[in-house]
């Protein structure tokens, strides 16, 4: 069914009557991200955060040069981020190495991150809560998918 | 290394768990075997940062929540390549949050929405057939067919919209007047009835007019911030961090957390204190006494500037007063709609006997309020002694008493401490119950008994959910009591200012009330409403109780459309399904929770046959004439002086003398008039972009700025000011906060200092004008009904601790609360379909005590069923993560289209502001 909408929406450009579209009906118990009848009461999947080291995985690819990078590793054990506990700098606050990432390393948290008093770099406030912007990915499957294309 | 400066001052032992060698020996990090994660190299960010230079750049605003966080949109060959937070914008400089950062993608979600889908058997209409897709004009047909078949039988009542916060402020506008005015229909209502009614309410109720007094700033300025049922750190994380930035860099700030269980905001927060669903009625109250007590009223604040007021209590809890509707196991909670069993709590909280049966005597009237002493009012506070308020209140079983009291009168001095500024943030912990306005009421009680209202860092601030619950469904009226800027309805002298500025014959506006979203649903279940628009929300997933509802659409004698983006559950259950324009392929304005109105141009066009909201309306609209609307109607129940009963008047022979014909199309009377006609498409304003909408209505004018500056008469003069369209359209303007009078904006209301609507001398002035003159009388009741003037004063209301309707008992034996989560919003139509956003958190889970699971044979990610009075769900259990749950207390967010929560909901509502209570329901879990 998802192959019917992925044609529609190919077909969706041209003026079509309904009567070429007879073979096309959709059930609608087929439609959206839980295809089945909303009076049914399904089972959701168990998920877990992705547990892979990113020294062997790598880091995950971004859609655009300015998007937050996605958390490559289980965060769980670096959280909760309190006001006196910040597990997160203790790998990422490394202000004397922003934009030389080195392989395998912890990526540096860029300087959109700091606040510049002089030579000194200090760690903006409004950015302390990691997790606002980053976030671990699990193995869950996409949905639907996305046909967003970046520059890249 | 460093400095973290904004920690210095907390104490050195804790300030890093690990030692940062010692962290560095065990991680992860520590390792050589690198091999990958090389970023862009130089080479590589050079040519990338080339191909950026054709991007086309426009300034946006975030599609999320009520924040409101500017944002640049970049586009190339028509698609948004990009989005980024706007280092301009005030509200975010710069800064978004996990969603926000994706704005660039929601549009692109595989099973788009491209054309019209109706349910056909042999190539006809068949409420029972599959979805074919079908020509705009083959749907615009169908559904004029069944608009006119349903409005034959009904008239105005028959019809109805279930409309959006997420609308644009144009949008809702235009299908505002194009009920109100055309159809003569005040079934209208926003999904925002279930987000901030019991804010606007209180609002109305407190200051006479709609909207908060502060701003984000302050945050900057306070050193106190008090959550009330609101986790920002999830639901306004860009505010939160600013929160954050303030708490970790200003020695004095005090961030407090009340909450029903444990959550994200407790992390940052000072003192956190964990209360029992709609104890904070007796908290505030409790507060309240302390300040009496205390000798900390202000009373020069105070004596100029309030009133001391209360209203009845045993105003029913916003159910159906009949049991025909309900299932069998919802009969007992529905009984007390009509008369309760007051416990022992309420007993003590409203002076009366535990065990007295009370009937809810004040439904048809809830808001009512009435003048009293001080002396009443300290007598009416004074049963929320500590050790009450304590004992009934302490929502963690596992706490100490002593420890709970402890942090109750750390609460109160930090609100009565002279020296202390203070600001309490609220949202849906307050707004979604059954006592939503009261609890809102109470908050302003506070802040105004201790003066510490409308000021830089004092002030009570309700926050909200969505993009435009205050621009497009507030400020614009798009309820069904409401015309735009602060007009109702029953208030005649405010239907006929409408009429005068829409051109209309006089009486054409229903003045009788229209159904409340949640009663539109109802009505659609009982057969009132047999006609339905849906439009930028997703009420088959997001109301209350939706086994009632989706059984209503798909097995009754009705048609369903829905405007939508993707195939959301409310469109699996319509008849006929409008493929929608999104956001960055259209002209839009929003309006967020400082009053700041900001606006964007269409960067892309809408994919395929997707149009906008506004076009949808505009064009439906051609196919009406006034004859069909503007002869005599039938409204049941309309009793309105100066109408006879059950009906609206004829107004086409006053029409005619206005110069109309009756065969004028609504499009012609209601959008394009005269004056709209000459505002012309192209614009300079526009900048090169383009307009899909102008185009496809073809006549040559500009509908979005056309319409903005029909609307924006309605609020000038009036304090509720907003600029020209091409004012918010400058290069250098990042919103405006409202009212906007001679070109500038209005940091704080009421305050003179600030804004231009108080009198010189004044000092404050609580200018709103609405329920301003009320009776007098006792705690218990009116004793003189001659209305008194209370003008230029904010109302400080007496309200007591309530019982919520449905409490955990021996077989539903668990509290169950809905909300969101950071990653997604709403009903996840959008965030789900961006695979990042999907992928960090795919389902949505029940939070649970680990020892409440242990009972019931669970553990983390076990299957779990979910039931309530109204249904049951599959769900997967979670003892860990960033919720803490007390025992006897699960949560699970409303996002998963896959685990309808909602079909667990009660669809009990606040009766003042029918506001639904999300909040509290009581449940059972076991396993699967």
């Amino acid at each position: 069914m998802k192959q019917k909408l992925l044609l529609l929406a190919t077909l969706s450009t041209f003026a079509l009557g309904s009567a070429a579209l007879g073979d096309l009906a959709i059930l609608d118990d087929s439609l959206g991200l839980s295809p089945v009848s909303v009076f049914d009461v399904p089972a959701p999947e168990a998920f877990e955060y992705l547990d892979t080291d990113p020294k062997v995985a790598g880091v995950l690819p971004r859609a655009w040069e300015d998007l937050p990078p996605q958390i490559p590793h289980r965060a769980e054990r670096y959280l909760p981020i309190n006001a006196r506990v910040n597990k997160c700098l203790e790998c990422h606050d490394e202000p004397d190495k922003i934009g030389k990432k080195v392989s395998g390393k912890p990526t540096p948290m860029s300087e959109a991150h700091y606040v510049r008093d002089g030579r000194e770099l200090t760690l903006a406030n409004n950015k302390y809560v990691c997790t606002l912007c980053h976030a671990p990915q699990t193995e869950a499957a996409v949905l639907v998918g996305n046909t967003f294309q970046g520059a890249r | 290394m460093a400095a973290r400066m904004g920690l210095m001052y907390l104490p050195e032992e804790t300030h890093m768990s690990l030692t940062r060698r010692d962290f560095l020996k065990t991680s992860i990090a520590a390792s050589t075997a690198a091999t990958v994660g090389m970023p862009l190299s130089k080479e590589a960010l050079a040519q990338a940062r080339a191909a950026e230079r054709d991007w086309q750049w426009d300034k946006s605003v975030c599609r999320f929540c009520g924040t409101g966080c500017g944002i640049l949109v970049a586009s190339k060959d028509g698609r948004v390549v990009a989005t980024k937070g706007d280092p301009k914008a005030p509200v975010n400089r710069g800064l978004n949050c996990v969603k926000g950062y994706f704005n660039g993608k929601i549009m692109y979600g595989k099973d788009r929405l491209t054309q019209p889908l109706m349910r056909m058997t042999d190539g006809k209409f068949d409420k029972k057939g599959k979805f074919v897709p079908v020509t705009w004009e083959q749907a615009f047909d169908e559904m004029e067919r069944q608009f006119r078949r349903v409005y034959a039988e009904k008239g105005p009542t028959g019809i109805a919209m279930l409309a959006s916060a997420q609308k644009t402020i144009p949008e809702g506008y235009a299908f505002n007047k194009l009920f109100k005015a055309g159809w003569r229909s005040n079934n209208i209502d926003p999904n925002a009835r279930n987000c901030m009614a019991s804010a606007v309410a209180a609002f109305y109720s407190v200051f006479g007019t709609d909207e908060p007094a502060g701003n984000y700033d302050d945050i900057e300025y306070t050193d106190t911030a008090i959550l009330w049922g609101a986790n920002m750190a999830e639901m306004h994380p860009i505010l939160w961090s600013r929160i954050t930035d303030r708490r970790l860099g200003h020695k004095n700030m005090r961030v407090v957390n009340l909450t029903t269980y444990r959550n994200m905001s407790s992390d940052i927060a000072d003192l956190e204190i964990i209360f029992k669903p709609q104890t904070d009625l007796a908290i505030q109250n409790y507060i309240a006494r302390e300040i009496i007590a205390r000798n900390a009223v202000n009373w020069d604040f105070v004596d100029k500037h309030c009133v001391f007021v209360t209203g009845p209590y045993d105003i029913g809890y916003g159910m159906r007063p009949t049991d025909k509707f309900a299932f069998p196991a919802e009969k007992d909670i529905q009984a007390k709609e009509l008369r309760v069993k007051l416990d022992r709590d309420e007993a003590i909280a409203q002076r009366r006997t535990e065990g007295e049966v009370v009937e809810q005597k004040n439904t048809a009237n809830p808001g009512a309020h009435w003048l009293i002493t001080f002396e009443e009012f300290k007598r009416a506070v004074d049963p929320y002694t500590l050790d009450f308020v304590a004992a009934m209140s302490k929502g963690d079983p596992d706490e100490p008493l002593d420890q709970y009291r402890a942090k109750l009168q750390q609460l109160a001095d930090l609100y009565i401490d002279a020296n202390r500024k203070v600001v309490s943030f609220w949202t849906m912990g307050f707004n979604q119950s059954v006592r939503g306005t009261w609890v809102n009421e109470q908050c302003y009680m506070n802040h105004l008994l201790l003066g510490k209202q409308s000021q830089p860092g004092n002030g009570a601030f309700s926050l909200t959910g969505q993009p435009s619950a205050c621009g497009t469904a507030r400020e614009v009226g798009m309820f069904a009591h409401r015309l735009p800027a602060d007009r109702l309805l029953p208030n005649p002298a405010h239907r006929e200012y409408t009429e005068k500025q829409w051109n209309l014959p006089a009486r054409t506006l229903n003045p009788h009330i229209g159904s409340f979203y949640g009663k539109i649903l109802r009505d659609l279940e009982d057969g009132g409403v047999k006609w339905l628009w849906v439009a930028v929300n997703n009420p088959f997933q997001s109301h209350p109780n939706i086994n009632h509802w989706l059984k209503a659409a798909r097995e009754l004698d009705n048609f369903i459309v829905v405007s939508e983006a993707y195939p959301g559950i409310s469109a699996k259950v319509a008849d006929l399904i409008l493929p929608s324009a999104m956001i960055f392929e259209k002209w839009g304005a929003y309006g967020n929770a400082e009053r700041r109105t900001q606006v964007w141009r269409q960067s892309v066009p809408p994919p395929g046959q997707a149009r906008g909201d506004m076009w949808q309306a505009m064009e439906f609209s051609k196919r009406f004439k006034i004859k069909e609307f503007w002869g005599e109607q039938r409204v049941p129940g309309l009793k309105v002086a100066g109408y006879e009963d059950g009906k609206l008047p004829s107004v086409l022979d006053e029409a005619v003398k206005m110069g109309y014909s009756p065969e004028d199309s609504l499009y012609k009377v209601l959008f394009a008039t005269p004056n709209n006609l000459k505002v012309r498409w192209p614009d300079p304003v526009a900048k090169g972009r383009d307009n899909h909408i102008a185009n496809l209505l073809g006549d040559g004018w500009f509908p979005e700025k056309a319409i903005w500056q029909e609307y924006v008469a309605f609020g000038r003069g009036v304090g509720k000011d907003l600029a020209d369209f091409d004012v918010y359209y400058a290069d250098d303007v990042r919103g405006l906060k409202w009212p906007v009078v001679n070109g500038r904006e209005t940091h704080w209301r009421f305050n003179e200092q600030y804004d231009p609507y108080v009198k010189k001398g004044a000092g404050f002035q609580f200018y709103g004008k609405l329920f301003k003159a009320i009776p007098t009388g006792d705690l218990d009741k009116v004793t003189d009904p001659k209305p008194v003037s209370v003008a230029d004063k904010a109302k400080i209301f007496f309200r007591p601790y309530a019982a919520p309707v449905e409490q955990p008992d021996a077989n539903y034996d668990l509290w169950f609360c809905t909300g969101r989560v950071l990653e997604h919003w709403h009903t996840g139509t959008m965030t789900r379909r961006v695979p990042e956003l999907h992928r960090s958190v795919p389902a949505a889970v029940m939070w649970m005590h680990p020892d409440d699971a242990r009972k019931r044979g669970l553990k983390r990610n076990d299957l779990a069923w979910l039931e309530s009075r109204r249904g049951r769900i599959q769900i997967r259990v979670e003892t860990g993560g960033r919720n803490t749950m007390p025992k006897g207390m699960v949560y699970a967010a409303f996002f998963d289209e896959g685990v309808l929560v909602n079909k667990i909901c009660i669809d009990a509502a606040c009766p003042i502001s029918k506001e639904s209570d999300y909040k509290k329901s009581a449940v059972k879990v076991y396993k699967v």
